[in-house]
C-alpha cells in the first residue's frame, strides 16, 4: 500500500484475451478456455511434482510426519518454505487469471477469493490435491446452481444458503470430502 | 490479578482528561471484552473460533431494537412494527436482554457444530459469520441493511466500557476454573482420555459457545452505543482477523493472555499511527508515511509470533507472586492454570 496506492487501479490485457470463439450454438470466451488449460496445466505440475520430484515426496513425508522426515536428514524449514514458495506461484498464476475478469486491482483484492480458497481446501479435504479441486468446484456449482434454483425472494439470501449447504457437508464429512490416504479418526 | 493495572490505566486516563486518549482506551476495553469472550471458547477448547465477531453484530443490533427510543425508530427503522418498535429499555438491561438473545440463537446454532473438531470446526464457525453477515444486510427492517445504523445514544463512557470489561475478565477466569471449565480444558489436551472419564465433550463445548456468546455480544452492544452508529461492515471480516489475532498473540491458553494480547495490539496499533502521523509530517522525499501502521503492525506480530509461539502470556495466568499467596493462605490460592 505504501508503495502503489490504495485506490484501485484499472490494468490492460491484450486484446486476446476478450476474443469468442464459437462452436456450434456455443459461444464461449477464449478466455475462460484459456484459464481452464491453465488451471489444468498447473494442476498437472503440481502432481508431477509432488509425485516424481524429491521434494515433492519430501513435502509429503512433511505433512504425513514432520519429526519423522526431519530424523530422516530432511532440511524441514527448507521444505515448509518450499511448499510456501509453491503456493505463492501459484497464487500469482491464478491472480493473472481472476484480474482479467475484474480488471482493476487493489491491494485487498485477494480477500475475496482467499476465503473461497479456505473452505474450498477444508470441505475438499486438506490431504489431497484432488479434494481441493473437489472443494472448489463444489462452492462453484453451489453458488450458481443456487442462483438459479433459490426462489427470487431468498435470492439475496444466496450466500447464506450456500455456507449453510458447506456447514451441513462438514458435519456429515468433517475430514473432506476427498478421503485422504490415511482414514484417521477425526478428533 | 490483572484488573488492578486496568483500573489505574483508567482512573490514569480519566485524569488526563484527553478525549482522544479516552476514546483509544475505551476501544481497548470494548477489545478486551471481545477477546475474552473469544479466548473463553477458544483457549479452552482449543477449537479456534472465526465466528464469535457475528455474535458482536447480533448484540449490537439486539441492543440497538431494545434501547432505541420509539421516536428515533420511526426514521431510523421506519419499517418495524410489532413491540419492537415501542419498546425502550434503559441501557444495561437493554444490553443484558440483547447478550441473552444471542446466547439463545448461538445455543441453537451451535448445538450442532460442537460435534466437529479442528479445521472443520473452524471453518464451520466461519460459515457462521458469513451466513450472519449476509442476514444482517438483508433483513433491512430490523438493521436498515447496508445502511448505517445511526442515532444511538452514547451510553458507553470511560467507566461503563471498564465495568463491563472488568466483568467480562471476571466471567472468563470463574469459567476457566468452573467444573465445566475444567472439563472442557481436559477435553483439548486429551480428547479420549477426557472422554473415557465421563466428559460430554459436545456439551461442555456447548456450554463454553454459549456463554462466550454471551460475553462477545455484550461487547457489540457496549461498542455499539460508544461509536454510536453501526453497519455491518464494521463487524465483519477485519474485526474477525483484528480479535483473533489479538488473542493468539496474547496467549490463547489464558484470561490474561487475552487481556495482554488486546492491550498490546492496542497500543502498538495507535503508537504506530501516531508514528507514521509524525513521519508523514515530515515530508521525507516528498512522501507521506501512507500504510506505515499497518506494515509494522503486521512485522510486529510476526516478530513476536516467531519470539513466543505460544503468545505472550504463554497461557499463563498473571498471578500474585507466590510469597504474597502464601501470606494470604490457602483460600486464595488457585491450582495451575
Amino acid at each position: 500500500m505504501v508503495l502503489i496506492s490504495p485506490r484501485s487501479k484499472g490494468i490492460q490485457y491484450p486484446p486476446l484475451v476478450s476474443a469468442d470463439l464459437t462452436l456450434g450454438p456455443l459461444r464461449i470466451a477464449a478466455f475462460d478456455v484459456m484459464a481452464m488449460i491453465v488451471g489444468a496445466m498447473a494442476l498437472v505440475g503440481l502432481t508431477i511434482l509432488l509425485r516424481k520430484t524429491f521434494l515433492g515426496i519430501c513435502l509429503r513425508a512433511a505433512a504425513d510426519d514432520f519429526t519423522m522426515t526431519r530424523l530422516l536428514g530432511v532440511q524441514a524449514n527448507r521444505v515448509i518454505a518450499s511448499a510456501f514458495a509453491i503456493s505463492g506461484a501459484l497464487a500469482g498464476i491464478s491472480s493473472v487469471l481472476y484480474l482479467a475478469r475484474i480488471g482493476l486491482v487493489k491491494p485487498d483484492i485477494g480477500l475475496g477469493p482467499v476465503i473461497i480458497a479456505f473452505f474450498a481446501s477444508v470441505v475438499g479435504g486438506m490431504e489431497s490435491l484432488a479434494g481441493a479441486v473437489v472443494g472448489g468446484f463444489l462452492l462453484g456449482f453451489l453458488t450458481v446452481g443456487l442462483q438459479v434454483v433459490l426462489p427470487a425472494s431468498l435470492l439475496a439470501y444466496r450466500e447464506a444458503f450456500t455456507f449453510l449447504i458447506i456447514i451441513v457437508v462438514l458435519l456429515f464429512r468433517p475430514q473432506g470430502l476427498v478421503p485422504g490416504r490415511h482414514m484417521r479418526e477425526v478428533r | 490479578m490483572l484488573i488492578v493495572p486496568l483500573l489505574v490505566l483508567a482512573t490514569a486516563i480519566d485524569l488526563y482528561d484527553d478525549l482522544m486518549l479516552e476514546r483509544i482506551v475505551i476501544n481497548m476495553f470494548v477489545s478486551v471484552i471481545l477477546v475474552v469472550g473469544l479466548q473463553l471458547f477458544t483457549g479452552n477448547s482449543g477449537v479456534v473460533s472465526f465466528g464469535h465477531i457475528s455474535f458482536m453484530a447480533i448484540g449490537a443490533y439486539a441492543s440497538v431494537l431494545l434501547i432505541m427510543s420509539p421516536d428515533k425508530k420511526a426514521y431510523t427503522l421506519p419499517y418495524l412494527t410489532g413491540p419492537l418498535s415501542e419498546i425502550a429499555l434503559p441501557f444495561i438491561p437493554g444490553i443484558l436482554l440483547a447478550a441473552l438473545f444471542t446466547a439463545v440463537l448461538a445455543a441453537l446454532v451451535g448445538f450442532p457444530l460442537m460435534r466437529l473438531s479442528g479445521s472443520a470446526a473452524t471453518m464451520a464457525t466461519f460459515a457462521l459469520l458469513i451466513i450472519t453477515h449476509v442476514i444482517l444486510i438483508n433483513a433491512e427492517t430490523y438493521t436498515r441493511g447496508t445502511r448505517t445504523m445511526y442515532g444511538l445514544d452514547n451510553y458507553t463512557t470511560l467507566w461503563v466500557s471498564v465495568f463491563w470489561g472488568i466483568i467480562a475478565i471476571i466471567g472468563g477466569f470463574l469459567f476457566k476454573e468452573s467444573r465445566v471449565g475444567l472439563m472442557l480444558r481436559a477435553s483439548r489436551e486429551q480428547g479420549e482420555a477426557a472422554a473415557a472419564i465421563g466428559v460430554n465433550i459436545v456439551r461442555v463445548r456447548w456450554v463454553a459457545f454459549i456463554v462466550s456468546a454471551f460475553i462477545c455480544a455484550l461487547g457489540g452492544a457496549v461498542w455499539a452505543h460508544f461509536i454510536c452508529s453501526i453497519s455491518p461492515y464494521t463487524m465483519y471480516m477485519h474485526t474477525t482477523f483484528l480479535t483473533v489475532a489479538m488473542l493468539i498473540v496474547g496467549g490463547t491458553g489464558s484470561v490474561s493472555g487475552a487481556v495482554v494480547g488486546a492491550v498490546a495490539i492496542t497500543g502498538l496499533f495507535e503508537g504506530l499511527r501516531a508514528m507514521e502521523i509524525w513521519i508523514s509530517t515530515l515530508r521525507i522525499a516528498g512522501q507521506t508515511a501512507a500504510g506505515f501502521t499497518e506494515v509494522f503492525l503486521g512485522a510486529a506480530m510476526v516478530l513476536l509470533m516467531v519470539l513466543r509461539p505460544y503468545g505472550l502470556m504463554i497461557g499463563r495466568e498473571v498471578r500474585l507472586p507466590a510469597r504474597w499467596r502464601r501470606k494470604l493462605g490457602p483460600a486464595t490460592g488457585k491450582s495451575a492454570g
